[in-house]
């Protein structure tokens, strides 16, 4: 799936979370399960899986930390 | 063989939640990255960007040798950036070589590096490199907290949070260390040579206490790093990818020119009044800054009390921006924002300032947009060339051309340069009188204009003003000891339109600088055009080029120079006597054009020299003209000329030397309010250099 066709239907961020949960259940699965060749890929999904997610986040203006908010400047300045 | 156990004393769900946690990292932080570039791509258009190549070069000498920071008057605090950033590099190089060991070498290929002379290496290295991290920062805390410099009278509690989560990491690094080197026994300890001495000292104390304090030390360090991480995007950390970007897409040519208002008849809004009329450079200004204050060190207006404080007015709309329209926003915002800058009776709260509100008025002050004097010190020193100046006249021209709001003395001002074509309400008929009375030909009267080298662009101030034009009749007469032919434009002058400009009315500017340019294409086109005000020199030379003027535009303190060193003007000792006069570097001709040496080699040929002043060259400090400010009012704070004349007072000078008649007024005015004009001179260098010569033509 091509990413323009993600944000189209709104799947990117579900995307997004999904490539970081699969890395944390292998980066989990590696030090858990004493496979040592998991723990990279897993720890380098979790990455670009959490990045991409940050990224996709703020580009749909989703409130994340306390108060982040982009408002309109029109309305917030007189 | 010296290595350690990578993980000692750290449980299997420990290292799940640091892997956990590096999700969360990559999230917020290109959460965070990406709201700061939303909120900068509001902004207008800019570019395109020319000399990658510079550009970069540039912002990579900055960001690695520390080029812009490490400066004479800025070593202590070059140094401190300068152990702090590699420090933090080293030290995050250390972590990456441990997690290439662990994850991928040893699980990949079944071998390990991280062992014998390699890990003596590192070990030794490391050490230096976070013992050079805990110096940096620990003289951070000691120039911001507790050296009492007037600059960090104002501190955030960013300031403060940065540097103790920064603290805080490099104290648990060592501090780790030690405990397992306590613990562990490890023969190796000694070339851990900082923590050795702390592991010595937790040598008597219970294994299963030292294991117990690791793993405390361990969580609590993961969990700072983490913050750390998280906390880039929010805060002042930002800069460390702001001021490089900032440094790379500055403003290079050329760099004393204001930004044109193209096709200016057009256009129906003008200037900035909200966030989004700035260019997305702009925006990414105000991110950019650091807050380390060098802005105010030359600035005159903070120097003497007045509201404009360049650093805050930065702060003040980042932390505006942001709150607007990126993450400091709502409740986490101001905590660690603007509401921990207290207010005062003149310095009110930022805090104060409504989520809704209008930039200019309740943001930035009527006041504080006035005040600058456009000296361009700001700017100057910032070490990330944060752009000041611009901002500044962007905000005015709104308040000029838009909204109709300026100090009351811009009226007449505006009005003279309309009707008068100089800011005077003397007749545009009597500006070449002075020159009539010194045998100086006009132009229009020349029989010959091709014959001539040199055309005098004199200036308003020079023109009409009788102090000043003493400096325009002694700059004649070196002209002519030096057998340079030369004529004025006269009547055909008209003001250069650098008040009107800096004073936000573009409109104005444009229209006397097309009617300038039109007139001096008849005559100028294959003559040097010397102009004895900088102010003229620089619109003349950097900003007529904008409208389609292009002269050769040359400083007559240049000029003066050019004559001695080619023989033409030879300086008789005797000029001057006493001690050499301080000199004073007008801001338009130093730190706009970078014309420095001119005018000192000028003066080294007269007799006693000059005195330099301890604030001089690109660190000068201005008269107080600039910006217009000349025609307004200085009714906030101390007198920016009084505070300039008694530095170079109390040099033991016999009296200062400028290069600008702005100065000259600034200063002649100075010395009457301390009541010193008898014992102290003001001198153009061109009088300086005419008071030797022999009089020509009955001078």
């Amino acid at each position: 799936v091509r990413p323009a066709t993600m944000t189209g239907v709104g799947l990117e961020p579900a995307v997004a979370a999904l490539v970081t949960l699969v890395g944390i259940v292998l980066t989990s699965f590696g030090v858990f399960g004493h496979v040592a060749q998991a723990v990279a890929p897993g720890a380098a999904l979790a990455f670009i899986g959490g990045g991409w997610l940050g990224i996709s986040l703020a580009r749909r203006d989703v409130r994340l930390l306390p108060g982040a908010q982009i408002v309109k400047h029109e309305a917030a300045e007189k | 063989v010296p290595t350690r156990q990578i993980g000692w004393n750290v449980g299997e769900i420990a290292f799940a939640v640091m892997y956990v946690l590096v999700a969360v990292q990559a999230l917020l932080l290109a959460y965070g990255g990406t709201r700061r570039y939303l909120m900068w791509r509001r902004g207008r258009h800019y570019g395109p960007l020319d000399r990658i190549g510079q550009r970069l070069r540039e912002a990579l000498s900055v960001a690695f040798v520390h080029r812009r920071l490490i400066r004479p008057g800025y070593v202590y605090a070059g140094l401190m950036h300068l152990f702090i950033f590699y420090g933090f590099i080293f030290l995050f190089i250390g972590t990456l070589i441990v997690l290439l060991e662990a994850d991928i070498v040893r699980p990949y290929f079944g071998v390990s590096f991280f062992q014998g002379t390699f890990y003596v290496i590192y070990k030794i290295v490391i050490n230096f490199f976070g013992l050079l991290f805990l110096i940096g920062l620990l003289m951070a805390a000691y120039r911001r907290y507790f050296q009492k410099l007037p600059k960090f009278r104002r501190n955030l509690s960013d300031d403060a949070i940065v540097l103790g989560i920064l603290l805080f990491l490099g104290i648990t690094g060592f501090l780790l260390q030690a405990l397992r080197l306590a613990a562990t026994q490890d023969a190796a300890a000694p070339i851990h040579w900082v923590s050795y001495p702390i592991a010595l000292l937790l040598g008597g104390v219970n294994t299963r206490v030292l294991e117990g304090l690791h793993a405390v030390t361990w969580w609590s360090h993961m969990l700072a790093n983490t913050a750390l991480l998280v906390y880039i995007p929010v805060s002042k950390l930002a800069h460390i990818f702001t001021g490089p970007a900032n440094i790379f897409l500055r403003a290079t040519d050329p760099r004393a020119a204001l930004p044109l208002v193209a096709d200016i008849e057009e256009q129906e809004h003008f200037g900035v009044a909200k966030l989004e009329e700035f260019s997305w450079k702009q925006l990414l200004n105000f991110d950019a800054c650091m807050r380390c204050g060098r802005c105010l060190d030359f600035c005159p207006t903070f120097n003497t009390g007045k509201p404009l404080k360049p650093r805050q007015l930065i702060v003040e709309i980042g932390s505006y921006m942001n709150r607007q329209a990126g993450l400091l926003a709502g409740p986490a915002g101001p905590l660690i924002g603007e509401a921990s800058v207290r207010g005062s009776e003149t310095e009110p709260s930022l805090a104060a300032v409504p989520v809704i509100a209008n930039l200019i008025g309740d943001v930035v002050s009527e006041d504080e947009l006035w005040d600058c004097t456009t000296c361009r010190a700001c700017m100057e020193q910032c070490p990330v060339r944060i752009e000041h100046v611009p901002l500044i006249v962007e905000m005015r021209r709104n308040l000029v051309l838009e909204q109709s709001k300026f100090p009351q003395e811009l009226v007449s001002l505006f009005n003279n340069l309309e009707r008068n074509g100089n800011p005077y309400s003397f007749p545009a008929s009597t500006r070449a009188e002075w020159a009539e009375a010194a045998g100086i030909q006009e132009l229009a009267q020349v029989e010959d204009p091709a014959s001539l080298e040199a055309i005098y662009w004199v200036g308003c101030m020079s023109s009409f003003d009788s102090r000043n034009q003493k400096v325009a009749t002694a700059l004649a007469k070196i002209l002519k000891a030096a057998d340079v032919k030369f004529a004025i434009l006269g009547k055909e002058e008209m003001c250069s339109g650098d008040p009107a400009r800096r004073a936000g009315n573009e409109y104005l500017y444009q229209i006397l600088a097309q009617t300038n340019i039109e007139r001096l294409n008849q005559y100028a086109l294959d003559k040097r055009v010397i102009a004895s005000c900088p102010h003229c020199f620089n619109t003349l030379k950097n900003e007529y080029p904008q409208l389609g003027g292009n002269f050769d535009v040359i400083h007559h303190s240049q000029f003066i120079q050019e004559l001695i060193s080619s023989g033409r003007l030879s300086v008789p000792k005797g000029t001057l006597d006493g001690h050499g006069m301080a000199y004073h570097d007008p801001c338009y001709l130093g730190r706009y054009n970078q014309v420095y040496e001119e005018p000192r080699d000028v003066l080294s040929h007269v007799e006693g020299g000059f005195v330099e002043l301890p604030r001089c060259r690109d660190r000068g400090f201005c008269c107080g003209a600039g910006g217009a400010r000349a025609f307004m009012e200085e009714k906030r704070g101390t007198r920016i000329s009084h505070n300039r004349l008694h530095e170079a007072i109390d040099t033991d000078a016999s009296g200062v030397a400028v290069a600008c008649p702005f100065c000259v007024t600034m200063f002649e005015d100075g010395v009457r309010g301390l009541n010193v004009e008898e014992t102290f001179a003001v001198r153009d260098i061109a009088e300086i250099v005419a008071a030797g010569l022999p009089n020509v033509d009955g001078q």
